[in-house]
């Protein structure tokens, strides 16, 4: 039996995927699997408490013996062998489509799922700048999908083109949303209240990151902004002081994830309208901006902050994020309001020049910060198996049998992602994880996290189909009047006639 | 004349430095860690292969620290067999249909040349995105969607009409006493276009090889539209990958250099072909009768 | 029998036009069919509206100034492609001690795809980690980085890329008529006493006046369906700055599925490359 031992969680997977592969021959199944995987959805759904529970079973030549233990707080994982035998549900193999972020691990996972149910799962990659059109394209093609990620706005858009079902009729469905924190189930759930499907993750973009070593070099180490209009301040005295050309790397880069995430997130900080209902799109989806209202003022900040030479004008000719990580990472900048997975990576001294401690979260004092950014497992209507395929998402969008969080615990550990359970932050992995490279920063990191998760913008219109649509149009807009090509009036005039044309074709006439 | 070959020579030199200039930074990219990178070096620092092991799917220890192998390096793998499999096939296939039509447009008078001419290039010039989705669906609905048939169909779009229209200046120069030597002899014209043009077309073949290679090899568009996410995903398909979500500057530039380095090997074989190809007017030419 | 003109050629051209337009013709056929109506996916509704896209499009502003960009952007890259294609291929003619490593040098631009293009232009010209950044900062050229991919020099750029990455072929075609110049022609208009310009536009120029013409109608043609360099380059930005028409129908058609708009302005971009090229072809055709 191995124990939680500390060690780093992805070695552990690969030493046990070699011992279960040494035991196994080709297309080996777990026939024991299926019943210690029933024995512990019942041992699961039990609370408190540590239970024990111990299954022998001869098959073939081979004795398992298998324990399952789960409790509140400590989860154990037990060795599993497999033995060959027949599986119990079978059929064509699962489609999993989703888009690029450590594909090695997801694989790990897939794989996973696959020894322990007998199961055989294709994935599909798509490209992630165009996978919201790509993934529509491929269900008006008709192909059969068991399981994809989504941003929410597309999960809810999915659901309400009728490509996809929420997941309510899950028969465990209240005891996962239970397991939940209250604003990711808001924040997941359609606009009639259902659940669009199981969380992959959640964390927030365009959250200010200092360096403080730019910072001392002007005088200001240590300091930190309270609002946006603070953080420019700040950066205008670091300018003249001449410890950065362009203090401010913001989250502009030209992709509908890109300004367009930061003007929700900065919208919702600066005017304390969480949901943008007041400053965007109301709760019934109208656009409710103009010229001169704040989406105007904003901008009308943005086109000065660019003209006085307070950012990096290279941002809004980047074509994606990874071209924005790699410049956050160059160490040039004051102020790099970021995805906080990506806070890691400023972090890492193997990818980044920022000195090492110096890369920090501005906490949240006086106003919040960032934006929403989401991921779903979604459960489409025409699966292969819909047993099979609601199986698959419960695996890793809620847990294994056994009651190991996959997902949400590895990323977790590896890439600060956040979890949309509440358990997952207080597993010990979980906590080692984030002092392996906070070192003593880590409460008070955990600390801003939390509190922005708790003011982060969470746009009420993600719940339209619109907004999909919406953040590909706006984008380039947005990077035009940013730049100066475009008039703060000509701009968001035409973005407000593209909303009303986006309302109308969604919810009106 | 000194003056003039000096003159020569620092051209040539220019030339030589404008042709390899971002392919040199696009290199050095790819030889060094991504924490060299993002400082802007001019020369490989801290320089090593570890990019191109990572993609081809190895674990390495870096010089700052230990880098996994590239999460989508399998897909990236069978990307590129699949478009070493496409690629020659196109090619083949491109030559056989292209090379008689080259010459009948090129020397025989076919009432409708100009129009056809016209139609096959308009049929290449019509912008990629309005026809992509109808073939993706098309595609979806015949089966061929995640089929290397399919990717090889797309390909011979957009190879053949631009080879056929190459080619037709080509054969439109040979030199006809040869043919009409064999004419007199009694040959159909049949035979003596088998017997004698083909031969002598070599040097055209040659270079509509690496023409209809090249535009093959290096499709971005339809490939990434139509085949990614399936197993006939072709290597470019697979390089969007590397697009967003990861801070892996070095592993991009390695996966692009091993593309470029395939398709380099094939052009400079067969480049000394191209410049065979004589291509002079075919209108001072008289169309035979 | 003996067979025809018409008739061998028939023959010839069977397989080609079998292949061509029996592949092609679907898609085409579909992709006009959907320019006439209204397609909206939402309501799953395809409405009838005849030329109002097309309409639509030449009164949208967006679609206009993309069409300016694409304008410059194809204006660009075609004259830089003359001209260097044009400059490499002369002094590739000449005997020099390093033509056959220049041969090979030459071709190699040629050997990258768009997206690699677009690539290595990114990293070439980056700002704050890119080569030509690096290289004049640290040869002192410069004090600080250059904003290379400004609103209005982004598009230059765009040109300046792909024409380095299509000169290479131009270059080869002219080459090729070049080389079918007897030389005695040369060695007689010196005699003649011409001059070294008068010798190009007499004795040069005549000979490669077909390939020159093939280079630019077959760099008209790719600059005019690029996209994917503008897409993986700029991203099209900053704004609308390097958004050519083909970026920006993409968008329309595949982002915003408005599958019918998209098709329309599909539509106008081929009829004004077409057009462009029937001009070129009367160029061709012209004889003196």
């Amino acid at each position: 039996m191995e124990k939680d031992s500390g060690e780093n969680p992805f070695n552990r997977r690969v030493s046990r995927r070699k011992a279960v592969s040494t035991a196994v021959a080709a297309g080996a199944v777990v026939g024991v699997g299926i019943i210690a995987g029933v024995g512990g959805y019942l041992a699961g759904s039990a609370t408190g408490g540590v239970r024990t529970e111990t299954k022998t079973v001869t098959a073939g030549a081979q004795t398992v013996t298998t324990t399952v233990t789960a409790g509140a707080e400590t989860v154990t994982r037990t060795v599993t062998q497999t033995v060959t035998g027949t599986p119990t549900v079978s059929g064509p193999p699962l489609q999993f489509v989703h888009w690029h972020y450590r594909d090695d691990i997801v694989t790990s996972y897939v794989k996973k799922f696959e020894q322990y149910y007998g199961e055989k799962v294709v994935e599909t990659h798509l490209a992630n700048e165009n996978y919201n059109p790509l993934l529509e394209a491929k269900f008006q093609a008709g192909d059969v999908i068991d399981m994809c990620y989504a941003n929410f706005f597309e999960a809810a858009r999915l659901v309400q083109l009728g490509f996809t079902r929420d997941v309510e009729s899950f028969p465990e469905i209240k005891q996962i949303k239970a397991e939940m924190y209250p604003s990711i189930i808001e924040a997941y759930s359609t606009a009639d209240g259902k659940l669009a499907g199981l969380t992959y993750f959640w964390s927030a973009r365009s959250c200010p990151v200092v360096d403080d070593s730019i910072l001392e070099k002007a005088g200001m180490g240590g300091e930190r902004p309270g609002t946006w209009d603070e953080l420019w301040d700040m950066a205008r005295d670091v300018k003249k002081a001449g410890a950065a050309e362009h203090p401010v790397m913001p989250h502009w880069f030209n992709a509908n994830y890109g300004i367009t995430w930061d003007f929700l997130a900065e919208m919702s900080n600066v005017y304390n309208d969480p949901d943008l209902t007041k400053t965007l799109f109301n709760k019934k989806f109208q656009p409710v901006f103009d010229k001169n209202t704040e989406v105007g003022e904003l901008l009308t900040t943005w086109q000065q902050v660019f003209r006085e030479g307070l950012v990096d004008p290279t941002v809004l000719a980047q074509a994606g994020d990874s071209d924005h990580v790699s410049a956050i990472v160059t160490g040039k900048f004051a102020f790099t309001p970021t995805a906080l997975y990506y806070f890691k990576v400023q972090n890492d001294p193997s990818q980044s020049r920022i000195p090492l401690g110096k890369a920090n979260l501005v906490p949240v004092t006086k106003s919040g910060w960032g934006v929403i950014d989401t991921g779903l497992y979604c459960w489409p209507k025409k699966t292969t198996d819909d047993f099979r395929s609601q199986r698959l998402i419960k695996f890793l969008g809620w847990r294994t049998p056994e009651g190991e969080r996959l997902t949400s615990t590895a990323w977790a550990i590896s890439d600060a992602l956040g979890s949309g359970y509440t358990d997952t932050l207080r597993h010990p992995d979980v906590q080692k994880g984030f002092r392996d490279w906070l070192g003593d920063r880590a409460p008070a990191t955990l600390k801003i996290f939390d509190d922005i998760a708790n003011t982060m913008g969470r746009p009420f219109v993600f719940k339209s189909p619109l907004y999909t649509e919406w953040a590909d149009i706006s984008f380039p807009i947005l990077s035009a009047v940013t730049a100066g090509t475009t008039s703060v009036a000509d701009g968001v005039t035409r973005l407000r006639e593209e909303s009303d044309r986006l309302y109308k074709k969604f919810h009106g006439g | 004349m000194r003056l003039r070959t000096i003159l020569v020579y620092v051209a040539a030199i220019a030339i030589a430095v404008y042709s390899v200039a971002p392919i040199y930074s696009l290199v050095i990219i790819s030889l060094m860690d991504v924490r060299d990178v993002v400082a802007g070096n001019i020369y490989p620092v801290n320089a090593n292969i570890n990019a191109y092991l990572r993609i081809l799917g190895y674990d390495v220890q870096g010089p700052y620290g230990y880098l996994r192998a590239y999460g989508a390096s399998e897909g990236l793998i069978r990307g590129l067999i699949n478009i070493m499999i496409v690629a020659p096939i196109v090619t083949a296939i491109t030559i056989a249909a292209a090379v008689p039509a080259g010459y009948a447009l090129g020397r025989l008078k076919v009432k409708a040349r100009s129009i056809l001419i016209l139609l096959l290039l308009a049929s290449r010039s019509l912008p990629p995105v309005s026809v992509a989705l109808p073939y993706f669906f098309l595609f979806t609905q015949t089966g061929l969607r995640a089929t290397l048939l399919g990717m090889i169909i797309i390909h011979l779009t957009i190879t053949i009409p631009i080879v056929t229209w190459v080619l037709m200046g080509f054969f439109a120069a040979l030199p006809r006493d040869l043919e009409r030597a064999a004419r007199l002899d009694g040959c159909s014209r049949m035979g003596a276009f088998a017997r004698v043009v083909l031969p002598m077309a070599g040097p055209g073949i040659a270079a509509t090889a690496v023409i209809a290679f090249l535009f093959s090899w290096n499709d971005f568009f339809f490939s990434w539209l139509i085949s990614q996410g399936t197993p006939a995903a072709t290597y470019n398909a697979q390089l969007s990958g590397f697009f967003n979500f990861q801070n892996e500057p070095a592993m991009f530039a390695a996966a692009v250099t091993l593309q470029i380095i395939l398709a380099a090997v094939v052009a400079i074989a067969l480049q000394k072909y191209i410049v065979r190809l004589r291509i002079v007017d075919p209108g001072t030419v008289v169309i035979e009768r | 029998m003996r067979l025809s003109d018409t008739g061998l050629a028939l023959i010839l051209l069977v397989p080609l036009i079998a292949l061509v337009f029996s592949i092609n013709i679907y898609p085409i056929a579909y992709s006009f069919w959907l320019s006439l109506n209204d397609v909206s996916l939402i309501r799953q509704t395809v409405e009838y509206v005849g030329l109002q896209q097309y309409g639509k499009a030449l009164s949208d502003s967006l679609f206009i100034s993309s069409l300016q960009v694409s304008a410059r952007f194809v204006v660009e890259s075609v004259a830089l492609i003359m001209l260097a294609s044009v400059g490499m291929a002369l002094i590739l003619n000449e005997k020099t001690a390093i033509a056959p490593a220049l041969k090979v040098l030459v071709i190699l631009p040629w050997a990258l795809s768009e997206f690699a293009v677009a690539i290595a232009g990114r990293f070439f010209l980056d700002r704050n980690y890119g080569f030509l950044n690096a290289l004049l900062v640290g040869l002192g050229i410069v004090d600080s980085p250059l904003y290379f991919l400004n609103p209005i020099n982004a598009v230059d750029w765009l040109a300046i890329f792909y024409a380095w990455n299509i000169a290479p072929i131009g270059a080869y075609f002219i080459l090729s008529a070049l080389q079918t110049i007897p030389e005695d022609l040369y060695k007689q208009a010196k005699t003649d006493g011409a001059s070294a310009l008068q010798r190009f536009r007499i004795v040069t120029f005549p000979f490669i006046r077909y390939a020159i013409l093939i280079t630019a109608v077959l760099a008209t043609i790719l600059a005019a369906s690029s996209i994917v360099l503008s897409f993986a380059l700029t991203g099209g930005g900053p704004g609308f700055a390097s958004t050519p028409a083909t970026l920006y129908g993409f968008r329309v058609f595949f982002n915003a599925q408005d599958f019918g708009y998209g098709a329309a302005m599909s539509w106008l971009i081929l009829v004004m490359v077409m057009v462009a090229s029937v001009f070129y072809f009367r160029l061709l055709t012209w004889r003196r």
